[in-house]
């Protein structure tokens, strides 16, 4: 599919002043650019806005962009590029941080479509509460009991859970993307996906507690 | 820190943890959770023939301020009726038990606790024609 949300942030390098073919590097003379205060971590890291990404392409963005903003590489700089490069790190790690994990880049891609935090919509898919209270009850007491065997079942029920919930928020962004709904729609599916992911943050939770 | 010893003690010893029979018509049963960090909370309240709650026990799996709050909770519900069960807000919870701003959404899933299980026990207990009222507006939820 044709993204073209890319297209927005391309301007000329400060300093050789070619007109660059992504944000940020340049690719005639590699001069790192200012940081356009509107781009997202999808663009900043030359990526379509959507959540099946291809993770080795945001790798090689992420070394290459890590490497161009090292403190190292500018060593000999001005001070004010020296900022820049700063400015740029710190980026480029929150964005690979929240880029490359599912559940994190899809918080993320959601609110970044309009969609609601999980603080404006708690929402969990029907009786999904109920089947969570339960296993912490079954982890509970397989905890009191040391008993191995049920932790090793529970946290199997629970990463089959996880990978449902992350398919079915997979299908959602899919679903969005495919069709150009109303508003009303699309306020809909943007909830769909937040439900699923509140669940999700429900599962790890619980998950964690197996570590 | 203006923790009382009283407060401290929701912290350290909570009260009414346990849980109470979920099929029972004079149980009602509520059970919510934060999707920010994970936790789950359910909250149940038995209640007499003149509306008013006599037990309420809590099972919470989530940070001690969730505990300690659910624990305030049950201990103010048992005696009130309904209706003053229902005016419960979490501000009165964090303030009493002196939260952080970053605790108050434990707070909060107390008072949603306690608004769900009040909701369980009407709806348990709704004279017939009132149910298949709210059978039909479920319904009418639903289709939407
Ligand atoms: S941190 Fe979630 S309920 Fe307290
Ligand atoms: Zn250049």
């Amino acid at each position: 599919m044709e993204d073209n949300t890319n297209k927005a942030v391309l301007t000329k390098c400060t300093h050789c002043k070619h007109e660059m073919s992504q944000p940020l590097l340049c690719d005639h003379c590699e001069t790192l650019n200012p940081l356009p205060s509107f781009m997202d971590f999808f663009q900043l890291m030359g990526l379509p806005r959507r959540f099946e990404i291809d993770l080795k392409t945001l790798h090689e963005k992420y070394i290459t962009l890590s490497r161009h903003s090292h403190p190292d590489f500018h060593a000999e700089d001005e001070p004010d590029v020296m900022a820049l490069a700063m400015t740029v790190a710190a980026a480029v790690n929150e964005a690979y941080r929240t880029l490359s994990d599912p559940i994190r880049r899809a918080g993320y891609l959601l609110e970044l479509l309009g969609g609601p935090a999980s603080a404006q919509d708690k929402s969990v898919p029907g009786g999904f509460l109920n089947t969570m209270l339960m296993l912490q009850e079954e982890l509970e007491d397989a905890r009191v009991a040391a008993d191995a065997a049920a932790k090793a079942r529970l946290k199997q029920v629970l990463l089959t859970q996880r990978d449902g919930l992350l398919k079915s928020v997979e299908r959602l962004f899919a679903d969005l993307e495919a069709a150009a709904a109303c508003e009303a729609t699309r306020q809909q599916q943007l909830h769909e996906i937040r439900e699923q992911l509140n669940a999700v943050s429900f599962v790890r939770k619980s998950l964690s507690q197996l570590e | 820190m203006p923790y009382n010893e009283k407060v401290l003690d929701h912290f350290n010893n909570p009260r009414n943890m346990g849980s109470m029979d979920k099929a029972a018509r004079d149980v009602g049963t509520g059970i919510v959770g934060a999707p920010e960090c994970g936790d789950v909370m359910k909250l149940q309240i038995k209640v007499d023939d003149s509306g008013v709650i006599t037990e309420a026990k809590f099972k919470t799996f989530g940070c001690g301020a969730a505990i300690a709050a659910s624990s305030l909770a049950t201990e103010w519900l048992k005696g009130k009726t309904l209706d003053q069960a229902g005016e419960l807000k979490n501000t009165e919870l964090a303030h009493e038990l002196a939260l952080p701003p970053v605790k108050i959404h434990c707070s909060v899933l107390a008072e949603d606790a306690v608004k769900a299980a009040i909701e369980d026990w009407k709806r348990k207990n709704a004279a017939p024609a009132e149910t298949a009222l709210a059978t039909e507006e479920m319904q009418g939820k639903t289709k939407t």
